[in-house]
């Protein structure tokens, strides 16, 4: 059953920002990710939780509750029955490939999925060019046909040896475990054809976010990839999931569907004034114009530097699908925009209001007036709709944009890097300490309360907020976070099991002593005092940068002291020694010579905790 | 033939070296000291925090970006840059202490040591922990090792919140200088810092910089005393816990000076404006109050001995000759290193700071002596800009043995000053009250960012003894004020040998105390004063010149004629007539196409927001008198 949706919006941090910055605009339209808001509830999301809406699927596909993954074994789900995931379950035979019964142009694709130990699927666009996704935890250099990237094209005609060509790789790979949710979202242009079929512009990725983080960005994609039923590109498709032999599951699969041609601008002139104007004037009393003409885009590019001045532009807007257009103006200064002689955005209202428009032709004027000679010269309009991505349909060039160079730390060993760190509760951590891997597993470490807080896989660090002018003294991961919450003390002193467990360190007498660090094993090893000893936390990403090992060890055994393990809403154990943290976000793995840990509640949270006489022992995977 | 050739070269090398006061040109800082390049690995960003001398000759380095090299044969061609630790929190400071380097990060003092004997630090052993809010300005600096082993450091106030101009204490000792002892054991040691980016001990006392803002209406050296409080009252917010040296309480500070925190009609909080009328205190008023006070030992004028004080250290015995045992003190933003003469009297340091050399390639951060005697200086200006416009490096300063014609030092009189000078001094010259001249003035204490300078008096010079060999002049001078600085002008006294100028013929006397003792008779003294007797020029062409033509056009304000306001209202601290320097370069300025009113109107009341691409923000200046104001006006306009 196809249920349509109007109640989830695309994420739009745009109409909640008015103050917003050129740049950043620049940065989302660039992305293509700006999705304008303001828009009247008629989205066309189509979800997928259960097979309904794809055509007819063959028996390697199921449906299911709950889906696991045997980090030991290949492509193997233990499934438990139910709704709400669908899985591809491969047997003996090949599988077959689900289709959806819907074709889709331009879309925007979000779901959670999850693969097993080395299966390999993938998601086609339009049946013609394949997202893979597959398991590709612990590679560090990602190849097309892992997690994220876009697969290769095939030409047998060049040669035996030479067939593949324009793979394109994740920029960085951020893979999870296999069994664990990862999210993928994909904002995707299709190409586009004229009148007699010729195709006149490519399909375009133009936003592919996996875990949160984007991997590829405004990529042309020249034809069908390698697996397309051949090399012949349309303007609509179906969305093709791999079933061949990849175990794969998925879940809350959102599609959104754009119907319909942007608008188009034609007759453009534009009038300009040089002064000072801080209200619209009268033009009908104005002395004559410094310069008007024609303009076959929209743009500034006329106007003198360092002065004040006023531009009118006319033209008309050519709709082609009904819909709630939004056109905003993105300049330097102030300005107005008149559709349909209706004043969308005025001079006191930077952002406009939606008009509804049905197919044809209507007259638009703008005004773009700076009054302050000083400030660079911007210009700029987008339009959006519910069913029009939001773009700019002016000269990008009049655009004023002004970024830093990029400052990205690389890990060519175990590297160290401290600055403040913030996290989503809201809280600076002051005395973190980022260290991060060649295996590109790197981790924060709270020093004021000897925690792991956040994990995370990819590019280490981006210092430009510490690093570029003053500077705010924070850093921020570039790869993919796993993060655990507020930090929280890991050896805590309980008098019984049941006791609470402290949320932070007072009256443990605690004392941070700095870090060393183990060259041979590189480790990082962290020591404080609490509770009347010494304690040494050794932390070592390990097993091909699958894991983080933790190893806490006391200098004295002054009783009654427990590890803090893990915390979060839900914590399940697999097997022994293993368990799952919420819903399938990471695996804690006991090390076999720790004693065995225990589930408490505490509060709403379920934390896991062991006792620690001299050391223990654990890893954390995702 | 040959020989002849070398012969030719001893001779004129000898006459030379024999004459340098015969020099064609006036004399320039370039004459007697060089400022050195040194090699850096390509690609390092050196944004220097801390610099120290290791007992080898090496240099330890730490910078902003967290790294500590060790700089291997730093005064040779091709020194090698050992990294030996890095991924720290913005080091501003790197001391040696019994065979390991500490450092003040943002958040800590940290010990490191390299256990495995690699060369490289693995232990990065924190001593103390201390609490931040973290925000961006929390910066701390050191350590400097006190005389017992123990370590200073110094803390810097944020702002933020409601008040973003007011330098805040949100967490314990922010805006404190705190004794830290080896075992981690902390004592609060002295307050009211407000960006205390230098620190130094010199003779086994501790004195600190600061950065002109807030209550500290300029950069200044202050010795730091147990329980000392030195200006800014946020860090009294922690004066009440069980460790505090001192008692003061914010509150007490208050009711005394008004903090000004007012809210307008909307609720919001208005950041305190220099009030042109009124009354108003001046530092001395606190220390009347408040026993506690510290007032600084020897003022840096703002705008004129720099704009940011930074790094203080002492010239070692046998190091750049005359100036042993006095002190240098760097400035960042101005790009250039001061020279500061200080003596004690009654009980309380005072002294005179000079221009000693300028035109570093980037900010003045930090400085340490190499074992050849020349001094290693380590820069940064990013987020502030600076005269220099290389955004960070690493240079060396060597003295090249020629002596400057300078004052060495200036010591207070109970009627005046006397002058020591390098060089013998021009007898006549010397003689003539005309070659002196001193002032006074003060600034004012109070919550606003910096102050203009207040109080200003002429202190007339009344005679002048000059010591038979040249060495020395001791000035009467009228109007003394205790706790003044005097600006001392010595534009008219010449060397005796070549007739020069004094490299750098103004100081500025920060007059705490003036000692007892015996005056000078005016029997004693030269009383000539040429200026007096004067009779004006007439210039003999005059009468050929074609009478002004009746033109209304204002007359071109020339560069003789702005030169002088721009350096008295400290304009040329931040700018520059064609180069973008803090701020923007006059002709920038004048590009905007303001009315004369307009920039008069933006000298009082700047509008920072004009100019998003400048990080430090421009100051009202009120204190310019509008027709100067309308003159520096037109003469930017006239910039093209």
């Amino acid at each position: 059953m196809i249920r349509i949706d109007g109640s989830l919006q695309t994420p739009s941090t745009y109409t909640k920002q008015p103050g917003v910055k050129i740049r950043n605009l620049w940065a989302a339209l660039l992305a293509g990710s700006l999705i304008l808001g303001n828009h009247a509830q008629a989205q066309t999301n189509i979800n997928y939780n259960d097979f309904t809406a794809f055509k007819s699927p063959g028996k390697n596909w199921k449906t299911a509750s709950k889906a696991i993954a045997d980090l030991n074994r290949d492509n193997l789900f233990k499934i438990e029955k139910g709704t709400g995931i669908l899985v591809n379950v491969p047997g003996k035979n090949k599988g077959t490939d689900l289709y959806t019964a819907d074709e889709f142009g331009d879309l925007d694709l979000e779901m959670d999925y999850m693969v097993a130990k080395n299966a390999k699927s993938g998601i086609f666009l339009q049946d013609n060019y394949l997202v893979s996704l597959s398991d590709s935890w612990k590679i560090t250099t990602p190849l097309a046909s892992d997690n994220g990237g876009i697969y290769e094209r095939w030409d047998e005609g060049r040669g035996k040896g030479n067939e593949a060509y324009e793979g394109h790789p994740a920029r960085q790979n951020v893979s999870r475990a296999p069994g664990l949710w990862q999210h993928i979202k994909i904002i995707f242009k299709a190409p586009r054809f004229n009148s007699s079929g010729k195709k006149i512009e490519n399909a375009k990725i133009l936003q592919l976010e996996l875990n949160g983080v984007t991997v590829q960005e405004n990529l042309e994609l020249s034809g069908p990839s390698r697996g397309a039923p051949g090399n012949e590109e349309t303007a609509m498709g179906p969305i093709r999931i791999l079933g061949e032999n990849g175990a794969i599951a998925f879940k809350n699969l959102v599609i959104k569907k754009y119907k319909g041609e942007p608008p188009t601008l034609s007759d453009l002139k534009y009038v300009l004034y040089y002064g000072k104007y801080e209200t619209v004037p009268d033009f009908t009393k104005l002395p004559p114009p410094a310069e008007q003409g024609d303009l076959h885009i929209l743009n500034s590019s006329f106007v003198k530097r360092d002065v004040e001045f006023l531009v009118r532009y006319t033209g008309n807007v050519h709709i082609y699908h009904e819909d709630d257009y939004v056109f905003q103006r993105e300049t330097y200064g102030n300005g107005t925009v008149k559709i349909n002689n209706t004043m969308v955005g005025d001079l006191d209202n930077y952002i406009s209001t939606p008009i509804h428009l049905a197919p044809g032709t209507y007259p638009l004027e703008m005004i773009y007036t700076k009054a302050l000679g000083w400030l660079p010269t911007s210009f700029g309009l987008t339009i959006s709709s519910p069913d029009t991505r939001a773009f700019l349909i002016s000269d990008e060039t009049s655009l004023y944009r002004e970024t830093p160079d990029p400052i990205v730390i690389g890990t060519p060993g175990n590297t160290i890097l401290r600055s403040f760190m913030d996290i989503p509760e809201g809280k600076r951590i002051i005395h973190n300490v980022n260290v991060g891997s060649p295996q590109q597993l790197h981790y924060s470490y709270d020093m004021d309360n000897g925690a792991v807080f956040q994990l995370w896989r990819g590019k280490f660090i981006d210092a430009i907020p510490m690093w570029f002018s003053r500077g705010d003294g924070s850093s921020k991961p570039v790869g993919s976070r796993l993060q655990l919450g507020i930090p929280k003390p890991s050896i805590v002193k309980l008098l019984s099991l049941n006791d609470s467990i402290p949320a932070d360190t007072s009256g443990s007498s605690f004392v941070t002593r700095g870090y060393e660090l183990d060259n041979k094993n590189n480790q990082t090893i962290f020591v404080y005092d609490a509770h009347g000893t010494a304690v040494r936390d050794a932390l070592q990403v390990t097993g091909n940068g699958g894991e983080l090992k933790r190893t806490v060890s006391l200098e004295k055994n002054v009783g009654n002291l427990f590890i803090r393990i893990a915390e979060g809403e839900k914590i399940e154990h697999l097997s022994k020694g293993w368990y799952l943290v919420d819903d399938a976000k990471y695996y804690i793995h006991i090390d076999d010579g720790s004693p065995a840990p225990s589930v408490r509640q505490s509060g709403n949270k379920s934390v896991l905790v062991a006792p620690v006489q001299n050391s223990f022992s654990y890893s954390i995977l995702f | 033939m040959f020989s002849r050739f070398i012969q030719y070269i001893l001779i004129f090398c000898l006459s030379a070296g024999m004459l340098p006061a015969v020099a064609q040109h006036a004399p320039s800082e370039d004459d007697y000291t060089k400022i050195a390049r040194i090699p850096v690995p390509e690609g390092l960003v050196l944004e220097v925090g801390g610099l120290t001398s290791l007992p080898n000759g090496d240099i330890g380095v730490s910078t902003r970006r967290g790294d500590v090299f060790i700089i291997e044969n730093p005064t040779s061609i091709y020194p090698y840059f050992r990294k030996y630790a890095s991924g720290l929190h913005e080091i501003l400071g790197l001391a040696y202490k019994d065979g390991f380097l500490y450092c003040a990060q943002r958040g800590e003092l940290t010990k490191l040591i390299d256990k495995d004997m690699d060369g490289v630090a693995d232990v990065f052993q924190t001593v103390y922990s201390w609490q931040l809010s973290g925000h961006y300005h929390e910066y701390s600096y050191g350590p400097k090792i006190a005389p017992d082993g123990s370590f200073f450091v110094s803390t810097n106030l944020s702002f933020g919140d409601d008040e973003g101009w007011r330098g805040q204490s949100k967490v314990p000792w922010r805006g404190w200088v705190i004794n830290i002892q080896p075992n981690g054991s902390m004592n609060p040691f002295a307050t009211g810092m407000r960006s205390p980016c230098g620190m130094g001990i010199i003779d086994g006392e501790l004195f600190y910089t600061d950065n002109q803002g807030d209550w500290i209406p300029s950069g200044s050296i202050v010795h730091v005393k147990k329980g000392s409080f030195v200006g800014n009252p946020a860090g009294l917010n922690w004066t009440s816990m069980p460790n505090s040296p001192l008692k003061l309480t914010r509150e007490q500070h208050n009711a005394k000076f008004d903090e000004q925190r007012k809210k307008d009609e909307k609720g919001k909080y208005i950041a305190p404006q220099n009030q042109l009328t009124g009354p108003y205190a001046i530092p001395p008023d606190a220390k009347k109050e408040f026993p506690e006070m510290q007032l600084p030992a020897v003022y840096l004028p703002h705008g004129i001995l720099g704009v940011s004080s930074s790094d203080l250290i002492k010239i070692p015995a046998g190091y750049f000759g005359p100036f042993e045992g006095q002190i240098l003190v760097g400035d960042q933003g101005q790009s250039k290193i001061n020279r500061v003469f200080m003596e004690k009297v009654n009980g309380e340091y005072q002294g005179i700071a000079w221009e000693f050399r300028s035109n570093f390639q980037s900010g003045v951060l930090r400085m340490a002596w190499a074992k050849d005697g020349s001094l290693i200086v380590g820069e940064t200006n990013r987020g502030w800009g600076s005269a220099g416009d290389a955004n960070q490096g690493i240079q060396r300063l060597v003295w090249n043995k020629n002596i400057p014609f300078e004052m060495l030092t200036v010591k207070a009189m109970p009627d005046g000053f006397e002058i020591e000078f390098t060089q013998p001094v021009d007898q006549k010259t010397a003689n003539d009250l005309a070659s002196y001249s001193v002032e006074s003035f003060i600034y004012k204490y109070h919550p606003v960012y910096g102050s203009p300078v207040v109080n200003n008096a002429n202190c007339p010079v009344k005679g002048v003894r000059v010591s038979a060999d040249g060495l020395r002049a001791r000035i009467i001078v009228d109007s003394l004020r205790q706790n003044y600085i005097h600006t001392i002008s010595l534009n008219g006294v010449l060397s005796a040998n070549g007739g020069h100028q004094l490299l750098h013929p103004v100081g500025y006397y920060t007059l705490n105390n003036i000692p007892a003792g015996e005056k000078l008779k005016l029997t004693e003294v030269s009383t000539k004063n040429s200026a007096e007797t004067k009779t004006p020029v007439i210039n003999k062409n005059v009468k050929n010149e074609k009478p002004p033509a009746n033109n209304t056009a204002p007359k071109a304000i020339t560069e003789v004629e702005i030169k002088p306001l721009l350096a008295k209202y400290t304009c040329n601290a931040c700018h520059n007539a064609d180069k973008r320097q803090i701020g923007p370069a006059f002709k920038d300025v004048a590009k905007r196409k303001y009315s004369a009113d307009k920039i008069v109107q933006l000298i009082y009341n700047p509008q920072p927001q004009n100019w998003p691409g400048y990080s430090t923000e421009m100051p009202p200046m009120p204190q310019v008198p509008k027709e100067d104001a309308k003159k520096i006006a037109e003469w930017i306009n006239g910039l093209k």
